[in-house]
């Protein structure tokens, strides 16, 4: 195989890996607080991977259990900006581990009142495994990645929060143990992935500004990430498309020697990606997801989200 | 743009063109929250917030309104079931009152809302009277307002409205 085929296809590999452990992070969170239940993936021939990110998420409006959604007014503002760290190494050949901490800053501005909170997000801790090595090029064979995450709840949720406006509130409030997989394929300037994960958050007993306790059981929710990219050959960048349905099951409460329970959750994350990899060690990338454009969307906030990332890979 | 890239830009047009009109897009079909009229808290009957253990009835009056965009202020009062009305006499719960914001469907509350007893110019406590504010929804639809009447963190007895944002 000569240079210029083996061009075509690392190129696009380097860029799909560099650009999809960015890319499936940066999604707006449904309600309230809320962060990626994939982690970050070494998908290329690398030994560590060292990624910085700046996202910035505006909520446009909200789905109800039933009937049209209601996009917010001149007078409301919710703005997350997110500086997030992540940290990816091989434990060996084919296993790997990563950490995910993000800085959150938040913002609500309500009637002419302004509130806002800083602090550290919900952290994460990843393993994957290469479960689809791909050691020979197959037209048609994936490579794939078993992967499960542990979500840490360090942030206030919308459970305790304790600041005017719920500012605080940028964590989910609970652990939750995510499982997928990855499976990716390139053929010379195209590529596709698709993600399916199932996660599932642990109860949690919280105590409210009030002093009141409730217990709360988010219980199962599930997503599929598709996505396709095309790599321009004579140029270093490449353009991306995902979308990703995601699904919740209704929350139990017990508060106040009553059981409630909520309503299910469905919300359709669409992204457009552009990524430039600058060397075979570094990357640059943009994206934006939009909650707004595909639906059904149920009983769930709706954002835009604007992201950029810089990853630094050492090879192996 | 070579023969490869258009046709894949073309197909992806056309399917992503067909799942925005085909599938309930909330772009496509939305309302906004300057046009969306809502009734005003219609309470009912005689006790509109009951507390039968406590043989207690109270009201809530809102001094403005909340919306998606605006904190809102209330007036809390309370009365003697079998002897008072909605304009008085006003007695003291005997408990601490607070007010939780619930909404149902999405199974969480909002930030704390401030409940204080009313005092006169004296700075003596009105019985019966509270002023509860930073009452803020923080996101539209419908929601729940509990009262709730507390002794060292318990809730002894609540009762909720029911409200739409």
């Amino acid at each position: 195989m000569g240079p210029p085929a083996l061009f075509r296809i690392l190129v696009p590999s380097l860029a799909v890996g560099a650009l999809l452990a960015f890319a499936g992070n940066a999604r707006a969170a449904a309600c309230c607080g809320g962060t990626s239940a994939t982690p970050s993936l070494i998908t290329g021939d690398d030994a560590y991977q060292f990624g910085l990110a700046v996202s910035r998420s505006e909520i446009i409006g909200d789905a109800p259990t039933s009937g049209k959604p209601v996009f917010r007014g001149d007078g409301t503002d919710e703005v997350t900006t997110t500086y997030r760290l992540d940290v990816a190494a091989i434990l060996s050949d084919r296993t790997q581990a990563s950490v995910t901490v993000p800085f959150v800053s938040k913002s609500v501005a309500a009637g002419g009142t302004s509130n806002g909170a800083s602090g550290v997000g919900d952290a994460s801790l990843g393993f994957a495994y290469e479960a689809w090595p791909e050691w020979t090029y197959s037209e048609w064979k994936p490579h794939g990645f078993l992967f499960t995450q542990l979500n840490l709840p360090f942030a206030h949720s919308i459970y305790d929060t304790e600041a005017a406006g719920a500012s605080d509130a940028f964590g989910t409030g609970f652990y939750r143990l995510s499982a997928g997989t990855l499976l990716r394929k390139a053929w010379r300037v195209l590529d596709a992935a698709v993600t399916p994960e199932v996660h599932y958050s642990l109860p949690r007993a919280f105590t409210d500004a009030g002093g009141s306790s409730l217990r709360v059981s988010p219980g199962f929710g599930a997503s599929v990430e598709a996505g396709v990219g095309y790599n321009f050959v004579r140029l270093p960048f490449r353009v991306g498309l995902r979308i990703q349905p995601v699904w919740n099951e209704p929350r139990t409460i017990d508060a106040d020697g009553a059981r409630t329970r909520s309503s299910a959750q469905w919300v359709w994350n669409t992204g457009l990606d552009v990524g430039y990899l600058a060397t075979t060690e570094w990357s640059l990338s943009a994206s934006y997801t939009d909650q707004t454009l595909l639906g059904p969307a149920v009983n769930t906030t709706l954002g835009r989200t604007f992201a950029l990332s810089l990853q630094r890979r050492w090879p192996r | 743009m070579s023969r490869t890239l258009y046709v894949s830009l073309s197909i992806l047009t056309l399917l992503f063109s067909g799942a925005l009109l085909a599938c309930d897009s909330p772009l496509l079909d939305h309302v906004n929250a300057n046009d969306v009229v809502r009734e005003p808290l219609r309470e009912a009957g005689d006790c509109p917030i009951a507390f039968p253990v406590h043989k207690l009835c109270a009201s809530w009056t809102w001094d403005r309104m909340p919306t998606d965009s605006d904190l809102g202020t209330a007036q809390l009062r309370f009365w003697k079931a079998d002897v008072g009305t909605v304009n008085g006499p006003f007695v003291d719960p005997h408990h601490e009152v607070f007010v939780k914001l619930w909404m149902p469907a999405m199974g969480h509350g909002s930030s704390p809302v401030t409940t204080e007893a009313r005092v006169d110019a004296s700075g003596a406590k009105i019985p019966g009277l509270y002023d509860a504010s930073k009452v803020f929804f923080v996101m539209p639809g419908k929601w729940e307002i509990w009262v709730q009447l507390k002794t060292a963190g318990q809730v002894h007895e609540q009762a909720k409205l029911d409200v739409e944002i």
